[in-house]
């Protein structure tokens, strides 16, 4: 459950998507997995990798980079998979690294860049800056 | 807060059931009587009965507000009952007892959630009383049951019998059923040989044991057992014996007899549970749960079976291995009957959605006076049984659409001059590998143009007005957030509806497509997978795509011969096979990859025919023949529409890896148009 409250703390997971940090809230991550075979499906757009079999389930997997910026990031074997779940279904975002979980305090989050996007708010850290994600918009067209 | 019980709980599941089908029984008669405008004293009997059983099992699980309500309904139609010739109003009588069905049904919903708080039934009861005085007080008589006094102390009783009384609370609502609960717990430590009242399923048993008591005879060893039972049980004021009046003559001892009546109470508690739902001889119901791990682990040995006979470990020693093949096409016959049967066991015919509808129709007739008929055809249809649950849903939103929105009202049905009865015609038809629903009306029909206006002015249209044929125009009812009507009126119009029941149906791989005549009816058409399991595929590259194509539309394969092929004026590809031409869908541009053969001869040609349509498919190569349990696309994946370009679903092979499932019809529709 996510809460609000000023002085509660919130737990994120942090990750690296063209050499920027990100932030994700833990409580919808089901899995982090390393980069399995990907299956190709046409008439999506380039950043929908397309599926996984993840124990039997066939998830999409976008590319976060190519999402973000457009342009794809190069995997090395830092390179994993987010499993994120969304509405009831489950999506996977390819991520250059996975950083760590930190536990921050709502107090050190601060404002909506933009009113879309996929970017919901900056969170300070004593390790830098991470921005936190709207997980569901990354699905949305 | 639970609403019962912790032991209780292992029975809501059995309750949830056995109301369910009682309430839909009664649905089934009201509908019928009401058709034929009479209640015959059979239907007055059932229904009693019915309202009886769930009262009964309702207070067994101690939901007081269902079993009151159901105690006045039930006591309506004991009056009926008493008196056949009693005069009633039957449209008020058709109206309390349906609203109680509904309360029942919506009740019985949220029993589950433990959010949701026992609903307060008391001025329907109200209500349904007051008609039942109304009813008594037109026939001038006060229908009363006098309590008839039995004597709790017979002369020709044995010594060693010991009575026992036991009081009910007065709030416990069926001490009957109590009372039978306790003599089934007594049974361990006690043999009960009589009860005072004698029958206590008898009708008027709750009223003598509320004001009098219940007297048990019973023989035991152990006295302090029998009363720490019976303490225990639900709802129980006191507990006490009682002491046999002395001066009473010493009869001779009786040959102990307790058989007969401990037998009548057996048989009375098994008549009672053989009246729930009626089943024929040597049916059982299985939980549904149970059925689809059974497929689902049938579908699992299917495909490990086919791995393990083609396994490439074996290729080797191809040469030696006869007996293997002989028992690997032993299995596979097997297999593939296991299958069969497994399948069949949960084909149920449609109609068991369809006449689900008769009620909705029959309401929304009561509220907007249309008067429209409601016609099945092909309802013997069997299904897949998860497919008929998923149909529900999207049934009654297309059926109230149509009686709402589709059937004009009858001062302008008339005005058009139309004289045939409006209609609402539900039919349902295989179709190789599909099951087509189609909900159909002789109503106004949908004008195209005012759909496109409509989503100009909601902002959902995606190109220019002008370039919409009339098929995408009305697809566009099926978009978030539209609805034609002006008016939200109870049943439909609050803009929600079309678009959702087309995601649910896309869910499990169906489709819904609009058909419409302007003045002469609707049309919708629900196709559906035949079963959501396993079906065989011929695999195939396209570049670097993994696709299945159903064999079910396949007719050949083959390697091209440059000299058959031709080109159209218009740069279409044509393939003659013996002597016929047919057009050449070439899959890696269809689907807009990169073919990995250089030409058409060095990939192979799949012969496909669908709706009397026959293509040829050109793809890669050929990887081999695949069965494959289907699983749609993520719903993620929705907004994609990859169902209407071709794509049906994906599939898990034995091996890991993955499959996408071509959907030939809608391929060869998207190239050439319908």
């Amino acid at each position: 459950m996510q809460n609000t409250s000023e002085n509660e703390n919130i737990r994120l997971l942090t990750f690296n998507c063209g050499d920027e940090g990100y932030a994700i809230d833990i409580s919808i991550v089901t899995n982090i997995i390393e980069i399995p075979e990907i299956t190709f499906v046409p008439m999506l757009p380039d950043y929908i990798k397309g599926l996984i079999n993840l124990r039997g389930k066939a998830i999409p997997v976008i590319d976060t980079a190519m999402r973000f910026y457009g342009e794809c990031d190069e995997y090395d074997r830092h390179s994993c998979i987010i499993v994120y779940e969304i509405k009831g279904s489950s999506l996977g975002l390819i991520v250059q690294s996975v950083g760590d979980v930190i536990d921050v305090s709502n107090s050190s989050i601060s404002g909506t860049p933009g009113k879309k996007g996929f970017v919901s708010a900056v969170v300070s850290t004593g390790e830098g800056l991470f921005k936190l994600i709207r997980p569901e918009e990354i699905a949305e067209d | 807060m639970p609403k019962f019980d912790e032991s209780l709980e292992q029975m809501l599941d059995v309750y949830i059931y056995e109301e369910q089908q009682l309430l839909e029984q009664l649905d089934d008669i009201l509908m019928r009587t009401e058709k034929e405008d009479t209640i015959a004293p059979d239907d007055v009997a059932e229904i009693f009965r019915i309202m009886h059983t769930v009262k009964g099992s309702s207070s067994m699980m101690g939901l007081t507000n269902l079993q009151k309500l159901a105690h006045a309904a039930e006591d309506l139609f004991s009056i009926i009952r008493d008196k056949p010739d009693i005069a009633y109003d039957k449209k008020i009588l058709f109206d309390l007892v349906f609203q109680a069905s509904d309360s029942m049904k919506s009740e019985i919903d949220i029993l589950g959630d433990e959010s949701a708080e026992l609903t307060d039934f008391t001025q329907q009861i109200a209500k349904i009383r007051a008609y039942a005085d109304v009813m008594k007080s037109a026939d001038g008589q006060q229908i009363k049951s006098a309590l008839p006094k039995e004597d709790i102390f017979t002369d020709d009783e044995g010594e060693d019998i010991l009575t026992l009384k036991v009081k009910y609370a007065e709030t416990c609502a069926m001490p009957s059923v109590r009372a039978m609960l306790l003599m089934r717990s007594l049974g361990k430590v006690c043999e009960v040989t009589k009860t005072i009242p004698l029958d206590i399923n008898a009708d008027n048993a709750n009223d003598i044991i509320t004001a009098n008591g219940l007297y048990l005879k019973l023989i035991t060893d152990d006295k302090d057992a029998v009363v720490n039972i019976a303490k225990k049980a639900i709802d129980v004021d006191s507990v006490e014996w009682v002491e046999k009046p002395k001066a009473a003559p010493k009869p001779e001892p009786q040959p102990e007899q307790p058989a007969p009546q401990a037998a009548k109470t057996e048989q009375g508690a098994a008549e009672k549970k053989k009246s729930s739902p009626e089943r024929g001889g040597g049916m059982m119901s299985v939980s549904l749960a149970k059925l689809d791990t059974l497929l689902d682990l049938v579908g699992e040995i299917v495909i490990t079976e086919s791995a393990v006979i083609s396994s490439p470990d074996l290729k080797p020693f191809m040469a030696s291995l006869d007996r293997f093949s002989t028992s690997a096409r032993n299995l596979k016959k097997l297999t593939d009957e296991l299958q069969d049967v497994v399948m069949s066991i949960r084909m149920v015919p449609v109609a068991n959605a369809f006449s689900k509808m008769n009620r909705v129709v029959r309401d929304m007739n009561e509220n907007l006076g249309k008067g429209v008929e409601l016609v099945f055809v092909g309802q013997e249809t069997e299904v897949d049984k998860s497919v008929v649950d998923i149909l529900n849903d999207p049934l009654m939103h297309l059926v109230r659409n149509a009686v709402d929105h589709g059937i004009e009202a009858p001062e302008v049905r008339k005005q058009k001059g139309k004289t045939e009865k409006p209609t609402v015609t539900l039919s349902a038809e295989n179709s190789s590998s599909e099951v087509i629903i189609t909900v159909e009306d002789n109503g106004a029909g949908m004008d195209h143009n005012a759909i496109l206006a409509k989503a100009k002015q909601k902002g959902i249209l995606k190109k220019p007005e002008s370039e919409y044929t009339k098929q995408e125009a009305l697809g566009l009812i099926m978009k978030a957030g539209f609805s034609t009507n002006e008016q939200v009126t109870n049943y439909s119009g609050r803009g929600v509806g079309m678009d959702v029941v087309k995601q649910n149906l896309e869910k499990i791989g169906g489709k819904l497509i609009v058909e419409s005549e302007m003045g002469v009816g609707s049309k919708f058409i629900i196709k559906i997978p035949l079963s959501l399991s396993i079906n065989d595929v011929m695999q195939v590259a396209v570049g670097c795509m993994d696709l299945s194509v159903p064999i079910s539309s396949v007719k050949e394969i083959f390697k091209a011969d440059m000299q058959n092929i031709v080109y159209d004026t218009d740069g279409t590809q044509l393939i003659m096979i013996r002597g016929k031409c047919y057009p050449i869908i070439s899959l890696p541009q269809y689907f807009g990859v990169e073919s990995r053969v250089g030409s058409l001869d060095e990939g192979i040609m799949i012969f496909c025919e669908e709706e009397h349509k026959r293509v040829c498919l050109f793809a890669d190569s050929l990887i081999g023949e695949q069965q494959i349990v289907t699983k749609p696309f993520s719903p993620i994946l929705g907004q994609y529409n990859l169902n209407e370009n071709g794509l049906s679903g994906c599939s898990i092979l034995a091996d890991g890896s993955m499959t996408l499932i071509a959907d030939v019809g809608c391929i060869i529709n998207k190239v050439f148009g319908k």
